[in-house]
């Protein structure tokens, strides 16, 4: 292996640079051609990137995803194919050529990582593999809030960790959008879940053999069914919404809110598309009072009826784009994919999720009304662990000791609907007043019981699994507190 | 030995909705699960014939 730094300005200045030469000749030594639409392809996915960022390039990279796709159709074909990667790892302009392998530049690597791109030596299809932090990008107006994970990997034999969301570019043959659409988001999971296993191409493929009545590979894609039925096959329990459900977008902003990935299917009249919708953009939360609902003559205001732009991984574009969803492809600045449609997507859930997002959603509509909380209140409905709400319970310093306890002790299952209630005021400042807490295992009998807890003016009702009926507790909740967030 | 328990000292809620109101509820998210259930039907049988390739 062979190292070379740079900056990332160096590399954009032209293709016979020292770094340039360095990268392309030795992904695909003598092959000018593939070298060219190789440089193309990463010029343009660099595009968006910090101007001042270093690279880092590895050559005689072994990469597994690509030795996958190698070793399953490359190395079967009459042309001749290479079989190892470039690894180009980012930093900040804190790390310059200067930095080799004292203790001091170990932890100037560690510090200033910002993760990494594998080269593939398939001339445009180059863009492999990649894990980076939001921080490469360019700042825009508003912030991206992400489902992200901590992915591991290595930069001159130094361990280092990424917080993002895994990406790929499809080949074109053995993976197109929806077969890389299924490995970023099972990439994500296994990374973050130790529940599920790193996917690998034709594990995706074999997923999916037993009910293909065509041959796999050369892929001509997949349709929503066969995703859901490949992210089921992989331990998920999905489930499949289409665009003339009445909550459509409310659904889709529930999960994404809950930080589940979704696979969205996108259509053109004369072609179809995969993408993975994977956080949101920062929105003025002024926004909210424009989406009321009247529940018997009271008005709420619903969070995830607000949201219109999400953030996606296109194997087509750079990792986290942001997708208006009336016109999910207008980042491409392209006449033939304007006015595509979101016609279904695909929620991988755990196994253990049972209670429905359209009826917990409803529910808690339901719950707010007949309870009588204040007409005018902002609603936020989302799904998480009951870890993980236990450990903002816990880290809350709003929350009074009697409160942190409560929480511990309640009974929880896994996965918790959570229903967060604010006055427009304090909605403003992302904070809360009352929550309705809902079993997430329960289904349609008696759903009334699934309530875990529920606050309103301070007083707390619990179910009390002795007496199959519900109780207050003897001290005051919190009415005004930090709000949960999945994404970040 | 200290033992933490909050919740037995919980008293019986005045605050739940009477049994007709749960009773109410109850039964309209029994209608709101059948509505999903055709949703799903429908999402399903709308099985797009289009690719999703590019």
């Amino acid at each position: 292996m062979e190292i070379g730094i740079s900056s990332i300005s160096e590399l954009r200045k032209r293709q016979d640079s020292d770094i340039s030469k360095f990268i392309f000749e030795n992904l695909n030594p003598n092959d000018a051609r593939k070298q060219y639409d190789a440089y193309s392809r990463l010029l343009q996915f660099l595009l968006p990137f910090k101007d001042d960022l270093t690279i880092i390039a590895e050559t005689d990279y072994i990469d597994k995803t690509y030795r996958d796709l190698y070793y399953h159709f490359y190395s079967t074909k009459l042309r001749f194919f290479e079989k190892n990667c470039v690894r180009l790892s980012f930093f900040n302009n804190e790390i310059d050529d200067t930095i080799a392998h004292s203790e001091d530049d170990i932890k100037k690597i560690k510090k200033n990582y910002l993760g990494f791109v594998v080269l593939r030596p398939l001339g445009i299809s180059c863009i492999g593999r990649n894990v980076l932090s939001p921080d490469v990008l360019k700042p825009t107006g508003s912030r991206l809030l992400l489902c992200k994970t901590d992915i591991t990997s290595t930069v001159m034999g130094t361990k280092v960790s990424v917080c993002g969301f895994p990406h790929s570019s499809q080949d074109e043959e053995m993976m197109t959008c929806a077969e890389t659409t299924i490995w970023s988001i099972m990439s994500y999971l296994a990374n973050r879940y130790n529940i599920y296993s790193l996917p690998l191409g034709h594990n995706i493929l074999a997923s999916l053999t037993e009910s293909s009545y065509e041959r796999q590979t050369p892929s001509l894609g997949l349709n929503f069914q066969q995703i859901s039925l490949s992210l089921q096959n992989q331990g998920l329990a999905c489930r499949v919404y289409d665009k003339d459900n009445p909550k459509f977008k409310e659904i889709l902003s529930c999960y994404i809110e809950s930080g589940i990935p979704l696979a969205l299917c996108i259509e053109a009249k004369t072609f179809g598309h995969a993408v993975a919708c994977i956080g949101r953009s920062t929105i003025d939360r002024n926004t909210v009072v424009l989406q009321s609902v009247v529940v018997n003559g009271h008005v709420y205001y619903e969070w995830n009826k607000s949201i219109d732009q999400f953030i996606v991984n296109d194997d087509n574009a750079t990792c986290y784009q942001v997708m208006n969803f009336m016109d999910p492809c207008s980042y491409y600045g392209d006449p033939e994919w304007r006015g595509m449609e979101i016609t279904h997507f695909v929620a991988p859930l755990h196994q253990k999720i049972y209670l429905d997002a359209e009826i917990a959603i409803e529910a808690a509509l339901d719950l707010i009304h007949d309870h009588g909380y204040n007409d005018g209140s902002v609603i936020r409905t989302f799904l998480t662990s009951s870890r993980s709400y236990r450990e903002y319970a816990m880290t809350n310093n709003d929350f009074s000791e009697k409160q942190k306890q409560a929480f511990i002790e309640l009974d929880m299952p896994k996965f918790i609907w959570v229903t967060e209630i604010s006055d427009v005021a304090s909605f403003m400042i992302a904070r809360v007043n009352d929550i309705i807490l809902m079993d997430a295992t329960s289904g349609k009998q008696d759903l009334y019981n699934s309530i875990i807890i529920r606050t309103k003016d301070g007083d707390a009702d619990i179910y009390d699994k002795k007496t199959h009926d519900f109780v207050t507790l003897p001290f005051k909740f919190s009415q005004n507190f930090n709000s949960f967030n999945n994404l970040h | 030995m200290k033992r933490y328990n909050v919740l037995s000292s919980a008293k019986p809620s005045s605050n739940k909705l009477s049994e007709e109101q749960i009773r109410s509820f109850n039964s309209k998210m029994r209608k709101v699960a059948i509505q999903v259930t055709n949703n799903s039907r429908r999402a399903n049988e709308s099985a797009s014939k289009v690719m999703l390739t590019r």
